[in-house]
This record gives structure tokens, sequence and C-alpha cells, in this order.
């Protein structure tokens, strides 16, 4: 056990050979949205302690913030962020034993990527809306 | 009742332990939080990112502010250090590596809550 897999009999079938469905999807963008958004959050913590250490210290870092780049990290992070919350909430329903049936299943897995991705849109036009 | 466990399973710590489910519990009451509180970072952050620093500075003095700021990273770090720890323990199989990833994981979500926090409450007890 612990030295790792080493049974060489064939394993049940694994993401090589499985058909892709918008639920696979939705679960797997879950997961890695949220290693994202926790890394996001330390760049949050981050980000106050430059704010906390005064406006000297944050001038350095207030170009790459306004810059194209930081605008497209907030159009990346608010996206990521709006699909964990939405299939966020999907898992709570989950959780209370409704929404199984695979037909509605996959086209809210569809409806909160297009959701996420309308969301970083608009959030980003607001943004840049207030900046000028 | 006769309990049929050998003294050996007993002291394995392997199996159920009885207190798994409290992560499951705590994870979903922290990600209720998280979504609670989510519209409201959300508007100070997008209110206060057109400032620069002044309007920055503005949003974490404020009570509004500064609590929904303090909620959100610790609700949130909570909430990921679950979730990471959770990742590790699925694929990660080397007994050696997977408890420093597991020590490593808490000691970064707690390192930089602490210092989050900190910076909050700068600005919002020393004004």
């Amino acid at each position: 056990m612990a030295t790792g897999w080493n049974d060489k009999r064939p394993l049940s079938p694994h993401l090589s050979i499985w058909k892709w469905h918008p639920t696979m999807l939705s679960s797997i963008l879950h997961r890695a949205s949220g290693i994202f958004l926790y890394f996001g959050l330390l760049k949050l913590c981050l980000f106050l302690g430059f704010l906390a250490a005064g406006p000297e210290a944050f001038k350095k870092f207030e170009p790459v913030l306004y810059s194209p780049l930081g605008f497209a990290v907030f159009f990346v992070v608010s996206g990521v962020l709006v699909f964990h919350l939405l299939n966020g909430v999907r898992h709570l329903i989950w959780d209370a034993g409704k929404g199984f049936d695979p037909k509605v299943a996959n086209v809210i897995s569809i409806l909160i990527i297009i959701a996420a991705f309308i969301s970083a849109l608009a959030l980003s036009a607001v943004l840049a809306g207030s900046m000028q | 009742m006769t309990d049929h466990r050998t003294p050996l399973s007993k002291v394995r710590g392997t199996g159920a332990a009885r207190e798994g489910v409290h992560e499951f519990i705590t994870h979903r009451v922290s990600a209720i939080i998280l979504a609670l509180v989510f519209p409201v970072f959300l508007y100070g952050l997008m209110k206060a990112l057109p400032g620069g620093y002044d309007g920055l500075a503005l949003w974490v003095s404020s009570p509004i502010g500064a609590f929904a700021l303090l909620i959100f990273i610790t609700a949130g770090l909570y909430h990921g250090r679950i979730g990471i720890n959770e990742v590790v323990l699925d694929y990660i199989h080397s007994h050696g590596l997977r408890t420093v990833l597991l020590l490593l994981n808490t000691l970064v979500a707690f390192g930089f809550w602490l210092a989050g926090v900190l910076a909050i409450l700068k600005f919002w007890l020393g004004g």
C-alpha cells in the first residue's frame, strides 16, 4: 500500500477510453477550478499584504494590476469563480438527493459553463466601463 | 454487545474512525457561507478596483468591506484546505509524500490566512 500501485490486473475504464459527456467535464472542471481558486485566494491574501504595506509598496504593483494582463486575470478568475459557485450550488442540490436525472444534469452542466463565461464577460465589461 | 474487532485493527487507525463526516459537513457549511458572502465581496471589489490604492484602502477599512473580506478569506481558505486535502488523498498514494503535502497544505492555508487577516485588521483598526 505504501509503495504505490503495482497490481498488474486491468483497472476499470479510465479517462483515455471513457466517452466524454457534460457531467464528466463539469466534474473535472469543478476540481480543477477549486485548485485554481485556492491559489487565487493565496494571491488575494498576498495582495492585501501589499495594500497594507502602504502606497509606496503598492505603487510597484499597480502597473501590473491595471495592465491588460491584470484585466485578463480578472476575466479568467471571475469566470472560474462563478463556475465553481454555480456548480457548487448544484453539488449541494445533489447532496439533498435531487437533480440526478442524466439528461437534465447534462443540460445543466452545459448551462453552468455558458453562464460562467457570460458572467466573466459581463463583469469585465462593467469593470472596463467604470475604469474610464 | 460483543466486540468482534481484534486489538490490532483497533490500534491501526485504518477504516472508519467516525470522524470523516466532520470534513464533509464543514466543507459544505463553508461553501454556503462563501456563496452568501460572494455578492458582497464582488460588489465591494468592483467598486473599489477603479479607485487605485485609495479606492481599495477605503474598501478594506470600511466595516462592510473588512467584514466581507474577513469572512471570504476565512471561509475560503478553510474550504480550500479541505478541498486540496481531498485531492492529495485521492491522487498521492505514497504515505510519506502524502503526509508532507497534507501538513504543508495546512501550514500554507493558515499562514496566508493570518497574513490576510493582519492586513485587513491593520486597515480596519488603524484607519
